[in-house]
């Protein structure tokens, strides 16, 4: 018990340690619930529907809480090899709603993610390559690398708690603008309320454009998660 | 609609929570919380310089379980006990490598033989308590004179395109014994 415990004083002291960077220009935070459903067919096959919302909480060196969106996103996925999967995936996201000048935004992804397990650290890449259609097409790849770990024993448990750890880098290409690389860290606690159902706050650091004019940015990520 | 969600997110989680069933359970704990027995076979056995000991109590909601592992000359060491602190197996990690060649061979053609394709994942050398084995075994070591009571494996299958995970028992001479899914870790769909 007093590792676990350990373990997640160590968590929290790095979420402080991130807010600290609040205090610069070019910053802002969101917070981004989310709540998805996953289904897992007993072929090769599996489903994922989710349904997300984003909400700015600080820009401008001033806290304003407004939304910015509220998505809608499906992806349908495909067992390759032993650890790997195929997927394609779309999403809808909302934006008029909430500001008469934005555009509703549709994105196509395609993906392959390949998943580890080793004793009991989990081991995850994932590959993206995304069309952002919007009033000017961006096209965007993306690879992410995270891993997983259980807080108490080797294996998640129901009621039990672990850390996921991620970073991905990004490139943007379109017609009208420069390319844009961008750098993502995150940090996340989840929980296994029961056998089909899981729960995870965590925070997101990004460097926006960080060749061009670096945007910085923190996110507030709620997560629910059901399985049938 | 904003101002909803967040409500929203909690209440769906307290349902979830309600319909808990029988609970599977794997947990670090301190040797003091182990059986007495336990306690002290471990602490007659387990080799001095053992390096990364853990101890851990497992339960699948009836049967309940000790466990010790630890590391011992670049072998990983697993000592488990009944609920009462009996021993009952030890278990050492072989890489596929290290195992005979004909063993090897053995189990391979079964496995070929039983599915599509299959991935070893991991390979045990078990020695059960009882036989004069888990006495040769601790606290001196593994050495390649003393042969194990069985292969404990790991393996991943694919049938029909379909993924599935097994603990298979082979016996020393590398015959199939039995096999017991595993099921996929429920956490898996976090990284879709």
């Amino acid at each position: 018990m007093t590792t676990s415990f350990s373990k997640l004083f160590f968590l929290f002291l790095l979420f402080f340690c991130l807010q600290n960077v609040a205090a610069q220009e070019n910053f802002s935070s969101f917070l981004e619930p989310d709540i998805s459903i996953n289904l897992d067919r007993p072929n090769r096959w599996s489903f994922n529907f989710g349904i997300a919302n984003r909400n700015g909480i600080y820009s401008n060196q001033e806290s304003e809480f407004d939304t910015e969106f509220i998505e809608l996103s499906h992806f349908s996925s495909y067992e390759v090899g032993f650890y790997g999967k195929v997927s394609l995936g779309i999403r809808y996201r909302f934006n008029e709603m909430f500001d008469e000048n934005a555009h509703d935004e549709v994105r196509i992804t395609e993906q392959y993610s390949r998943s580890r397990n080793y004793n009991a650290l989990k081991v995850a890449h994932r590959f993206r390559f995304e069309q952002r259609l919007r009033s000017n097409t961006v096209y965007r790849t993306r690879y992410q690398f995270s891993i997983q770990l259980p807080l108490n024993g080797e294996r998640v448990d129901q009621q039990e708690f672990f850390v996921k750890a991620d970073t991905e880098a990004l490139l943007s290409l379109s017609k009208t603008t420069k390319p844009g690389l961008s750098q993502r860290f995150g940090l996340a606690l989840g929980r296994e309320l029961s056998e089909s159902v899981i729960a995870d706050f965590g925070t997101e650091y990004r460097f926006d454009d960080y060749n061009l004019n670096t945007g910085h940015e923190l996110f507030f990520l709620l997560g629910l998660t059901f399985s049938l | 609609m904003k101002p909803l969600l967040l409500p929203i997110l909690i209440l769906i989680a307290n349902f979830a929570i309600a319909q808990d069933k029988k609970i599977e359970k794997e947990e670090d704990i301190e040797r003091q919380e182990m059986p007495t027995a336990a306690q002290e076979y471990l602490e007659e056995n387990i080799p001095a310089n053992a390096r990364k000991i853990r101890h851990y109590y497992e339960t699948d909601g009836d049967k309940e379980s000790y466990e010790a592992k630890f590391k011992f000359r670049k072998n990983r060491y697993s000592v488990e006990f009944n609920e009462i602190g009996e021993l009952e197996d030890i278990e050492v990690v072989v890489k596929k490598d290290k195992l005979d060649k004909d063993l090897r061979k053995k189990i391979e053609s079964y496995l070929d033989a039983q599915n599509d394709r299959y991935k070893i994942e991991k390979i045990q050398a078990q020695y059960l308590s009882g036989s004069s084995n888990t006495q040769q075994l601790l606290p001196g070591g593994k050495n390649e004179t003393l042969p194990p009571d069985n292969y404990e494996l790991i393996v991943a299958t694919k049938n029909e395109g379909k993924l599935k995970k097994y603990e298979m028992l082979f016996d020393e001479a590398g015959n199939f014994k039995n096999k017991r899914e595993i099921l996929r870790n429920s956490y898996d769909y976090l990284i879709f």
